[in-house]
């Protein structure tokens, strides 16, 4: 299954009637790193809330998002939630337990897994981020680059197939984005990443997707696409700095 | 961020601080209950159990100053509530003071004795609580209450209520710096309506981020169930501290 | 009026804890049927929530300040059950932590914040949005009216507890709490309505517009609310009759249900008429003359602070 993220014409509308997105599709393949980029409002966090469930469970319509071939429906979600973790972009949404311990065990236990099993997992999570000494401590004594760290952790600790990252180096300062950039370039994973930081992107995505107004404009190699001025003008982009001659 | 309201002391290393949660929960409960439930207090009773309150008030090693000054706080109202006991109980007068108007103010036996053990009751119970909680972490503390059967809901949404207090606090906090940046005073008005303005977005600002919490639980496959990994053991320490308590409150009836 | 330990007799503090008790799973099984799984984090949130806003000051003036109780917000906000979840939530906490409030005492300290206080302030609240009208002054009336029912309702409670342990004479502390409670509550009202009246201006779907809430499964039951309403009613009246005609009535059934502490206390037994409030002759005229001046005032403020605002909104635009 080489298609691991499909989804076609999905379109969404908030209660309150704003069209979010607009027969909204894209494809992405295993071991891809996919940056996702637009405009604020384009539809980026909306469209992740699609991937695993949170939003779209609608049984009547036919599913429009396919993750490794199952569709994303109601009977599916545990399987779906296996497969997919996104790492939000405000770590204290993600951080909700009193302990670090408790967090990053949280995803593990609601799959069912064996409690002796546990603590093993927890561990090797954290050491995964760098974060094994704070095991004990609580979420609200560490700072926001730990707690970022450690959001990572409890969504590596369900073993997902694929991870999609919202915002992941928002106000990060520069030494945590170095290392959290270190640490996604060290996953072995597809990832997609919903991003501002467009040279972030040229680090880590072969690939990007733009999106703006609920729709793909366009998705192709990371360089040629960033380097293209009105493209990335008409979509309230920029050139990023890097690549201005 | 640090915020010394809670735990300030709950990470020392005493004896007290080191007992078993769920032990420590039922022996400071049952002497709580054993000082309550004396009918009178008498003053013998009293001073045996503020001696057992010292001693294990001295080993935890929480500050003194910190006990009292917590204690004090709470003590004026009570001792407010207790006031008019000694001058409007019936009873034989113990002393008799006469105002102008014709009116008579005067402290009974009764009245007196009710006073003194309403109010000797309420500060060994504050004294005792004091130490009880801040000897111990708060997420223990939950995990104890779970343990001893507190409803599984109550205590979860405690676990959520300790995680964002907080977050919240540093929200209010944030605006409240802003608003004081705002530059000359304002009105009492304008004041008072500025405070109702940040309570009101705190309220929004909650709401929405319970809303984005339940996502994130979503997202790691909750399905309505919390579990947890409890991880107390009961040691001699505990035992031998649990039987000494059950001794005190026995033999304290006989004196 | 968080009671520490040991101003209730054992019979009044257990029957605390088994009102309360029941009232509070009670609530907590209403609150999970209408929340489902966001009950948890929602509830957590917003009892965290009170407890900041508890901590707020707003300065009086000679030095004093006044604070937020908050069942009123909770119920207009989040509904009856839930509210009482958070509430029960915020006392616990504040006993844990501040161990503002004994252990043995929070079965009744419950029951009167969390259960009465919150309880009062729905009836009250419902009752008034039956009039019709969508308009902010009809909401702040309503919103300041039901905050300060809620704190005098907690008092009453507060202060039968101690009249039947015992503790105190009922005509004594009757009024006493309940009247400083009236002033205490003017404050509730007005804070309470500053913060309902910037949500209103903002996210005006979040607040009780009779088509239910957010949270309400269906709109509200008129019936239901006319009746508690009547019920509150009567139960004050009760109350105020029985601090007047009988002013140790309330001693006389502590006495005859054993509730009072140790029945060789010769202080519950007679009635002494020099042990009165000074002047007052009768209590239930006073207390009355006070709650209907409190309510009236807190009427004209709540009615005032809606003025402000739309004041000011105009003038801003």
């Amino acid at each position: 299954m080489n298609e691991v993220i499909k989804v076609t014409d999905l379109s969404f509308e908030y209660p309150d009637g704003t069209r979010a997105l607009n027969a909204f599709s894209m494809t992405i393949f295993k071991g891809e790193t996919v940056g996702i980029i637009g405009p604020n409002g384009a539809g980026k966090s909306t469209l992740l809330l699609h991937l695993n469930g949170i939003h779209g469970l609608d049984d009547q319509v036919p599913p429009s998002v396919r993750i490794e071939g199952i569709p994303v429906t109601r009977r599916n979600i545990a399987e779906i939630r296996k497969k997919v973790g996104i790492v939000f972009q405000d770590p204290d949404d993600q951080l909700f337990t009193p302990t670090v311990f408790d967090d990053v065990a949280f995803g593990p236990l609601n799959e069912g897994m064996r409690k002796e099993e546990i603590p093993k997992i927890v561990r090797a999570s954290l050491k995964k981020v760098g974060m094994e000494a704070c095991i004990n401590r609580t979420s609200h004594h560490l700072s926001f680059g730990e707690k970022k760290k450690i959001s990572l952790a409890t969504i590596l600790s369900c073993s997902p197939s694929i991870l999609i990252l919202d915002e992941p180096t928002g106000n990060l300062d520069p030494h945590s984005r170095r290392e959290f950039i270190s640490l996604i370039k060290s996953l072995e994973l597809t990832i997609l990443i919903a991003t501002h930081d467009l040279e972030l992107v040229l680090e880590l995505c072969h690939r990007v997707l733009i999106i703006n107004r609920g729709q793909n404009i366009a998705s192709g190699d990371s360089r040629t696409a960033l380097s293209n001025g009105p493209l990335m003008e008409e979509n309230g982009l920029e050139i990023p700095l890097s690549l201005r001659t | 961020m640090h915020h010394a309201f809670l735990d300030r002391y709950a990470y020392l290393e005493s004896f007290v601080h080191k007992l078993d949660p769920r032990m420590k929960l039922i022996a400071f409960f049952l002497l709580l209950l054993s000082i309550v439930l004396h009918d009178v207090l008498y003053p013998r009773l009293f001073i045996i159990y503020a001696a057992m309150i010292s001693v294990l008030l001295f080993i935890s090693r929480i500050p003194l100053s910190f006990i009292l000054r917590k204690a004090r706080s709470i003590s004026l109202i009570s001792v407010l509530i207790a006031l008019p006991l000694p001058f409007f109980t019936a009873g034989e007068k113990l002393f008799s003071v006469s105002l102008p108007g014709g009116f008579a103010l005067s402290i009974s036996r009764p009245g007196m004795v009710l006073f003194l053990n309403v109010l000797g009751k309420s500060f060994l119970s504050i004294l005792l609580l004091i130490l009880l909680f801040n000897s111990t972490k708060f997420p223990d503390l939950l995990k104890a209450f779970e343990r001893l059967k507190v409803p599984a809901v109550m205590v979860l949404i405690l676990n959520f209520f300790y995680r964002y207090i907080f977050v919240l606090i540093d929200d209010m906090e944030r605006m409240l710096v802003a608003m004081k940046s705002r530059g000359p005073r304002m009105g009492k008005f304008a004041l008072f309506k500025t405070l109702g303005a940040i309570l009101g977005n705190l309220f929004l600002r909650s709401f929405e981020r319970a809303e984005r919490v339940y996502m994130a639980m979503q997202a790691r496959n909750f399905n309505g169930k919390m579990h947890t990994l409890q991880s107390f053991s009961i040691s001699g320490g505990d035992l031998a501290f649990f039987f000494c308590v059950l001794l005190a409150i026995t033999g304290v009836r006989f004196i | 009026m968080h009671l520490p330990d040991g101003y209730l007799s054992t019979k009044v503090w257990i029957a605390g804890w088994l009102l309360s008790g029941t009232g509070i799973s009670a609530s907590l099984k209403q609150s999970k049927k209408l929340l489902e799984e966001r009950t948890v984090p929602l509830m957590g949130l917003l009892s965290a929530f009170i407890f900041a806003a508890q901590m707020v000051n707003f300065p009086v003036g000679a030095g004093t300040s006044g604070h937020l109780l908050g069942a009123a917000l909770a119920v207009i906000l989040l509904g009856l059950a839930p509210a009482i979840v958070v509430m029960t939530t915020v006392l616990a906490v504040q006993c844990f932590i501040f161990q503002d409030g004994g252990l043995t005492a929070m079965g009744a300290n419950l029951f009167n914040m969390a259960v009465i206080g919150p309880i009062t302030a729905w009836a009250v609240y419902r009752g008034l949005r039956l009039i019709p009208g969508n308009g902010l002054t009809g909401v702040m009336i309503a919103t300041g009216l039901a905050s300060w029912c809620s704190v005098v309702a907690a008092s009453a409670a507060c202060a039968t507890e101690l009249a039947l342990s015992g503790t105190i004479k009922f005509s004594l502390v009757f009024p006493a709490m309940t009247i400083v409670h009236m002033v205490i509550g003017i404050a509730e009202g007005v804070i309470t309505c500053l913060i309902l009246g910037f949500i209103w201006s903002v996210r005006k779907d979040l607040i009780i517009q009779d088509r239910g809430r957010i949270f309400s499964p269906g709109p509200a039951d008129r019936r239901k609310v006319v009746v508690l309403f009547c019920i509150l009613i009567l139960i004050v009246i009760l109350l105020s009759f029985f601090s007047s005609l009988l002013p140790d009535g309330l001693e006389k059934v502590a006495e005859i249900l054993g509730f009072a502490r140790g029945g060789s206390e010769p202080s519950f037994q007679a009635p002494l008429a020099d042990y009165t409030w000074p002047g007052l002759e009768s209590v239930f005229l006073s207390t009355a003359l006070a709650g209907a001046a409190g309510a009236m005032i807190m009427v004209i403020v709540s009615a005032g602070i809606a003025r402000l605002i739309v004041h000011r909104k105009r003038i801003r635009h």
